[in-house]
């Protein structure tokens, strides 16, 4: 075994962070419950695929290789997705389109804050 | 085997050169030969003879030989060291070998997937789960998540629960490459461990369930710790991970504490206090559970006992074939893996932490049997570890000189087969149609409680809708569940129904209740148990006519695929 690929793109954090804009984007336009069937599908996968794992992988960008971040952006965001609806469940509340929505805004929420952050830094 | 490292390989040759290796055109020309051949067998998968050597053995030839085709290109693209095309064989496999799963049948496979899906009902209509009343309530984390999505997007359970194949294996294909690079495999030897985990996959566990979700998981849980060896990263990525993983399975997050508790102690896991997180995190929820697992018997300190599959029976001649196929391939397998990391030790390259992974889940079975599916497990989680180990040695075998090169080609080709057909041989056994699954959840709806919705015998489509809640819960405490299969409740497995002293065993069973039974048999279940050995072949055919010229029952609903029978007053309290 060789040592892994050290490619840790410098310029990780916004581009995880636009990733995380765009998947929870997604996640509120899903949330429209007027859009066909299959276009909420397509919308909340894309959502789960890419924004909430990009929004916790944000923070160690620098750290994690980038073919690890690809991998592990989809199945963060179906974990975080697991998580937040199993527990809320768990607390005896069942609201599917408001823990949507909540999760989208949190995403982008914190994704823009990175993104803020980062620019603050490089100026 | 020590100087094959030293050869120059035709990988090597190509990248020296860089030029494209003459017969470079032979991967590209198997993989569409592979691909038109499955094609042209895909149409006739659906109408295959039903066999007792399961689908491969009724299936067009070009079925099998689509994979073993597909899985030559992919040697051969790795002795090349071409690694787009062996990736596209390896893409191009799993669709062949997964896809029919969801293109060739009605509705999603085996019996027991509905249980899963009555889960997920009861939470869409009730918003909230039946805590205590099974185990599926006390993990509920696949289901929450089934239940949000269906809600939200308008698809049904049932089409997630019938695509969730192929879509669990594409996402593997990935993450399982990506594990390998994490734990500083070679792009290529990481493709090689993607395929031995998906081509050797043959243990079923595969289907729309909690497992199979904690199988994506913790795929993203290993790859963490593959890039935390030696400094930690995203360690919080990981717990959520591992979180979700505890929420959803019973099972594998012990596995994974397990797995870390070993690498800890040998110093080859950052953060140390990773493990005790874990275990607190599992603690904490396990209590939550408590009052769940207080009516299983969950811990058995038989290892050998809890070695023994769920299947206790002993199945017909192709039943037995098929189980001594995947036997072998599993002891195969771990022994390729010991021999591989003693290869790896002789040459003082790093194999302990990989090793440990694959053989960690064998302590499982010192705990636990897990209703007889605790060694299906262990080969599972132990494939990850497995393919780590052992895709390093393939790699080097499969791209050194021609002697080594072939026999282990044919072995990869021999290997691919006997996953396949284990994955295969009970595909007719396993089959639901709609007819069965519709019939199943217009009954649970229709059926007064107090009321027993039983099987004569296995196999049914269980507990389909969030109704089965309210069965279960009118049930008094240690009472027999409404749905137990006659035969194992009256204990008359193997009989044949052709004497009136078993016929009249099943009739005490019905007759001491005190509420009526339906009573179900179907064309599905006389395959099944069959096939298992549960009963003869015409054992359920004997015990329809006995029914049928029994005042004591009617006729509920009769069909070419099922008949239901329904009590009489006469029967209910003649014991």
């Amino acid at each position: 075994m060789s040592s892994m690929t050290t490619k840790l793109a410098a310029a990780a954090v916004p581009r995880l962070s636009a990733w995380a804009v765009a998947g929870g984007t997604c996640g509120l336009l899903a949330a429209i419950g007027a859009l066909p069937s299959a276009a909420r599908a397509v919308l909340l996968l894309a959502f789960i695929a890419a924004g909430p794992g990009a929004a916790v992988l944000q923070y160690w960008a620098r750290d994690v290789p980038v073919i690890a971040q690809r991998a592990l952006v989809p199945v963060v965001g179906l974990a975080v997705v697991i998580l937040v609806v199993s527990v809320v469940l768990l607390l005896g509340w069942w609201a599917p389109r408001p823990v949507l929505l909540a999760l989208a805004a949190a995403t982008v929420g914190l994704a823009g804050v990175e993104i803020g952050r980062t620019r603050a830094a490089g100026r | 085997m020590t100087a094959l490292a030293e050869r120059v390989t035709p990988a090597a040759r190509h990248t020296a050169t860089g030029r494209p290796r003459r017969g470079g055109w032979v991967g590209p020309t198997l993989i569409a030969l592979s691909l038109a051949a499955w094609l042209i067998a895909l149409p006739g998968l659906a109408h295959a003879r039903i066999s007792q050597y399961g689908l491969l053995a009724t299936a067009s030839p070009l079925f099998l030989t689509a994979f073993a085709v597909d899985a030559v290109a992919f040697a051969l693209c790795v002795r090349a060291g071409r690694f787009a095309m062996a990736a596209t064989s390896l893409v191009l496999l799993a669709i062949e070998q997964r896809l029919p799963t969801s293109v060739s049948t009605a509705v999603p496979l085996y019996s027991w997937t509905y249980k899963h899906l009555g889960v997920v009902d009861y939470i869409r209509d009730h918003g909230q789960l039946a805590h205590g009343i099974d185990v599926y309530q006390g993990w509920p984390g696949l289901f929450t998540f089934t239940a949000w999505f269906s809600d939200l997007t308008g698809v049904s359970p049932t089409s997630i629960a019938h695509w969730f194949t192929p879509v669990m294996h594409g996402a593997l294909l990935f993450l399982i490459y990506a594990m390998g690079r994490a734990w500083r495999l070679e792009p290529m030897t990481a493709l090689v461990a993607s395929f031995l985990f998906e081509a050797l996959n043959w243990v079923g566990q595969d289907y729309y369930s909690p497992q199979a979700t904690a199988i994506v998981l913790s795929a993203g849980f290993l790859i963490v710790l593959g890039i935390s060896r030696d400094r930690a990263v995203a360690v919080p990525a990981g717990l959520i991970l591992f979180a979700a993983l505890v929420i959803t399975h019973q099972l594998t997050p012990y596995w994974l504490i397990l797995a870390c508790l070993v690498l800890t102690l040998l110093r080859r896991l950052t953060p140390r206090w990773l493990v005790f997180a874990m275990m607190g995190i599992a603690g904490a929820y396990l209590a939550f559970n408590y009052d769940s697992i207080q009516q299983f018997s969950v811990l058995s300190f038989h290892p050998v006992a809890n070695a023994q599959s769920n299947v206790r029976t002993e199945g017909v001649f192709g039943q037995r074939v098929t189980s001594a196929v995947v036997r072998s391939l599993s002891v195969g397998l771990w022994s390729a893996c010991v021999a591989s990391a003693l290869v790896a030790w002789r040459r003082r390259r790093p194999f302990i932490a990989p090793a440990v992974l694959a053989f960690s889940s064998f302590l499982l079975l010192g705990g636990a049997s897990y209703g007889g599916e605790a060694i299906f497990r262990v080969f599972l989680y132990s494939l990850f570890g497995c393919s780590l180990v052992l895709a390093p040695m393939l790699t080097r075998l499969l791209q050194a000189r021609i002697a080594w090169s072939l026999p282990v080609s044919v072995a990869v080709v021999l290997a691919v087969a006997a996953s396949a057909q284990g994955f295969y041989g009970g595909w007719f056994a396993n089959r639901m149609s709609v007819a069965q699954v519709q019939e199943s959840e217009l009954l649970l709806g229709a059926v007064p409680i107090p009321g027993y919705i039983t099987v004569a015998a296995p196999v049914w489509p269980e507990r389909p809708t969030g109704r089965y809640v309210d069965f279960v819960e009118a049930t008094a405490p240690g009472g027999q569940a409404y749905d137990y299969p006659m035969v194992y409740e009256a204990k008359l497995v193997g009989n044949d129904f052709d004497t009136a002293q078993a016929y009249e065993k099943l009739m005490r069973i019905a007759g001491g209740r005190t509420a009526p039974t339906y009573l179900i048999i179907t064309n599905q279940m006389k395959i099944y148990d069959w096939y298992f050995g549960i009963l003869p072949r015409h054992a359920l055919d004997h015990l329809t006519e006995r029914l049928r010229h029994d005042k004591r029952w009617t006729v509920y609903k009769s069909t070419s695929q099922y008949v239901i029978f329904k009590s009489t007053p006469a029967l209910i309290g003649a014991k």
